[in-house]
């Protein structure tokens, strides 16, 4: 029975273009992610000249370059930076009149790369707790490596004293940011990501319309019979009231996964297995959208962080879909069901302003599951039973809870229909 | 095996569509006959489990079949009116699929499949969807998908519908063919359907079943007798008015009428045969009903 629903699925053809684009959503984010990586290398035919390579070539160029850097972020490593950073920006190159300003720092760009990762980090981690300057760097001195470490949990003091920020917490949940801030353990090691990098910051956009797509493809589950006039001849057979209903929930429910986890494995898998996995060790921290984390994870933590709150979260819509589908035998509003879940609380964060009480109810909707890389900057805590707990210590759970209830809620639904 | 409607009732908010509908069905074939909007519809579709009755019950041997659940609907074969397939699957994975939520095991599904591709004339045409069929290979594929699982007891909704007089008169003789040792339930508005396969015909109108009983005795209990009579033409149409005329018939100068009167309309009147349709015209009307 299954194998039929989803040959109901598959059969027609507008099913099989959004499988296609789905197949060729995924080979385009694994190409992005692929070229997202390059490196630049002096041109030696000419001065200053630089010429710039992408993928594979790239990253093991990159991991060449920052292996001397590798290992624990100590001060000493620090401060080698600072000063290795600081010798290349004063070469005697740089007074030159010939040059373009603009050659000239892509050329000495060619040489930093291997600190590049470092550079960016500085540039969260040596600012204002919100703010972000590229070329920090380039400002800081050998001795300033000493405060790296204590200047993150200082910026993030200052910014919970901040009026605007008061009104967003509680003494018990600065205190638990604060505990957050203090249990990372320093130093933190390095390792080149490159490959992690690419997979958190394109998932994101293969999850959001991958979201959609399962939408139209499960939008005609329970609504065809109905649009089709198989209804009648459905319900009125031995199983139509229990086992033909049960397969058509499984049938949803495989597709989603099959999906999600086909398109997420490849999608990664590849990405992973071009760029390398390394840095899989390293804690959040050590990447320049996780040093302001409260989440004391490493970079493999956040990976299946993001797989199982990505999984949450499409299961949650495709069901909700389901439901919907089954409730009003509506296509159409199934379809939008998505749509709605991922696009209103944005338009709605973007109306409402930051206030505590809207920041900790949009945290709670599905579409941040689908968004673990920017979640895991933000500050959303929740109080359960006296204990203070993080959005993502409890949004992947309570959706993977209510998915799980959705299943008996949109079997029953459709099994009580009577056809119209 | 004995079906049983008792004080059968079916209200949608403010409308009575079947109202204290009582009768018993055992073997062979069944008629339902009255006009669009009778409540036929709605008293198969209660028969097939699909929606609930207002008030009353229907048993078969003495249970409930709303309470039989699954082990009614697996004895049950129902071609609704208005039915439809899967348009991009074959005949074959249609019935493959129907046969999957009738309950029926791959191997036994396999032979039923070539056996009614077969009877119903569809073998050529198996392996094409459903989506390129006439309406007379959907009516045929749907009393084939009826059949799948050997039901006992067999309904079948207005499933002439919409076929020309070629295929109509083969769908007939299919049915009678397929009546041996089960209930058949055949609702229609056209008397023909079920004039000469019926063993026993309902007349249904508003909602409630009028009379009942074999072509024969529904033609004997008719409260009005049959009169042939010919007038000249522009006498005809003050009779059409003030009788009921089954049929006019013009010939030369005059109309030959088939007038149905208790009494004779002339002196002159001859008396004729009833038919099935006399009793159809008796019981909804000269308009059928459907303007009343």
């Amino acid at each position: 029975m299954t194998r039929f629903e989803l040959k109901k699925i598959f059969s027609r053809r507008i099913n099989q273009i959004v499988l296609l684009i789905i197949a060729g959503l995924t080979a385009v984010c694994i190409f992005m992610g692929l070229n997202a990586v390059s490196y630049s290398i002096p041109d030696e035919n000419a001065e200053y000249g630089v010429r710039h390579i992408s993928g594979r070539a790239a990253a093991m160029r990159l991991r060449a370059d920052a292996a001397q850097y590798e290992g624990p972020l100590t001060e000493e490593t620090l401060r080698r930076i600072i000063e290795e950073n600081a010798r290349l920006k004063s070469m005697p190159q740089a007074q030159s009149k010939d040059v373009a300003d603009i050659a000239y720092e892509n050329y000495i760009y060619c040489l930093t790369q291997g600190y590049k990762d470092i550079r960016a980090l500085c540039a969260v981690a040596c600012t204002g707790f919100q703010e972000y300057d590229y070329y920090a760097l380039d400002r800081l001195k050998p001795e300033d490596a000493d405060r790296f470490y204590t200047m993150r949990t200082q910026q993030m003091l200052e910014w919970l004293n901040l009026p605007e920020s008061a009104k967003l917490f509680t003494q018990a949940e600065r205190e638990f940011i604060k505990g957050r801030y203090e249990a990372l353990e320093i130093p933190i090691t390095y390792h080149p990501y490159m490959g992690w990098d690419a997979v958190f910051d394109k998932a994101p956009t293969l999850l959001m319309i991958m979201t959609f797509l399962l939408g139209f493809l499960l939008a005609e589950l329970f609504a065809c019979e109905s649009r089709l006039k198989t209804d009648a001849i459905f319900y009125s057979s031995c199983h139509g009231r229990k086992k033909a209903v049960w397969a058509k929930v499984k049938a949803g429910l495989i597709l989603t996964n099959v999906m999600y986890w086909g398109c997420m494995l490849v999608f990664s898998g590849v990405l992973l297995l071009i760029l390398g996995g390394s840095g899989w060790d390293c804690p959040v921290q050590v990447t320049i959208g996780g040093w302001k984390s409260l989440y004391n994870i490493t970079i493999l933590q956040k990976y299946l962080l993001l797989l199982v709150c990505g999984w949450a979260g499409i299961s949650f819509t495709a069901l909700l879909s389901m439901l919907v589908s089954a409730r009003t035998n509506s296509a159409t509003l199934s379809v939008a069901v998505p749509f709605l879940l991922i696009f209103l609380p944005q338009i709605v964060s973007g109306v409402a302003g930051s206030s505590s009480a809207v920041s900790g109810l949009l945290g709670l909707l599905p579409d941040h599951l689908l968004q673990v890389s920017v979640v895991m900057n933000t500050f959303n805590l929740y109080t359960l039973g006296g204990k203070i707990l993080a959005e993502l210590e409890i949004t992947p759970w309570l959706y993977l809870i209510i998915s799980a209830l959705l299943v008996p809620l949109v079997y029953t639904v459709y099994r009580r229909r009577n056809p119209a | 095996m004995e079906l049983r409607l008792s004080a059968l009732t079916k209200r949608f908010k403010d409308f009575t569509a079947v109202n204290g509908v009582s009768c018993a069905m055992s073997g062979g074939v069944y008629g339902l006959l009255g006009i669009n909007g009778a409540g036929k519809t709605t008293l198969m579709r209660m028969l097939c489990t699909l929606i609930p009755p207002s008030e009353g019950e229907i048993t078969l041997d003495g249970a409930d079949i709303f309470q039989m659940g699954a082990d009614y609907r697996r004895i049950l074969g129902y071609l609704p009116q208005d039915f439809g397939c899967y348009p991009d699957f074959s005949a074959e994975d249609y019935l493959r699929y129907i046969a999957s939520i009738k309950g029926l095991s791959p191997v036994v599904a396999h032979r039923r499949i070539d056996e009614l591709l077969h009877s119903v004339g569809l073998d050529s045409a198996r392996k094409k969807k459903t989506k390129t069929f006439s309406g007379g290979m959907k009516r045929r594929l749907g009393i084939a998908q009826a059949m799948l699982n050997d039901p006992h007891i067999l309904i079948l909704d207005e499933p002439t519908a919409g076929l020309d007089p070629n295929e109509r008169v083969r769908f007939r003789n299919l049915i009678s063919a397929l009546a041996q040792d089960r209930l058949v339930l055949l609702s229609t508005h056209i008397v023909s359907d079920v004039e000469y396969i019926a063993g026993e015909i309902f007349l249904m109108k508003d909602g409630e079943i009028v009379h009942s009983g074999s072509v024969r005795e529904l033609i004997a209990d008719m409260p009005e007798r049959v009169w042939l009579c010919t007038v000249p033409r522009e006498q005809a149409a003050h009779l059409e008015r003030d009788y009921k005329v089954a049929n006019v018939r013009l010939a030369g100068g005059g109309a030959q009428l088939r007038i149905l009167s208790a009494e004779p309309p002339f002196p002159n009147a001859e008396p004729a045969e009833a038919t099935l349709e006399d009793v159809f015209l008796s019981y909804f009307g000269q308009t059928g009903g459907e303007l009343e």
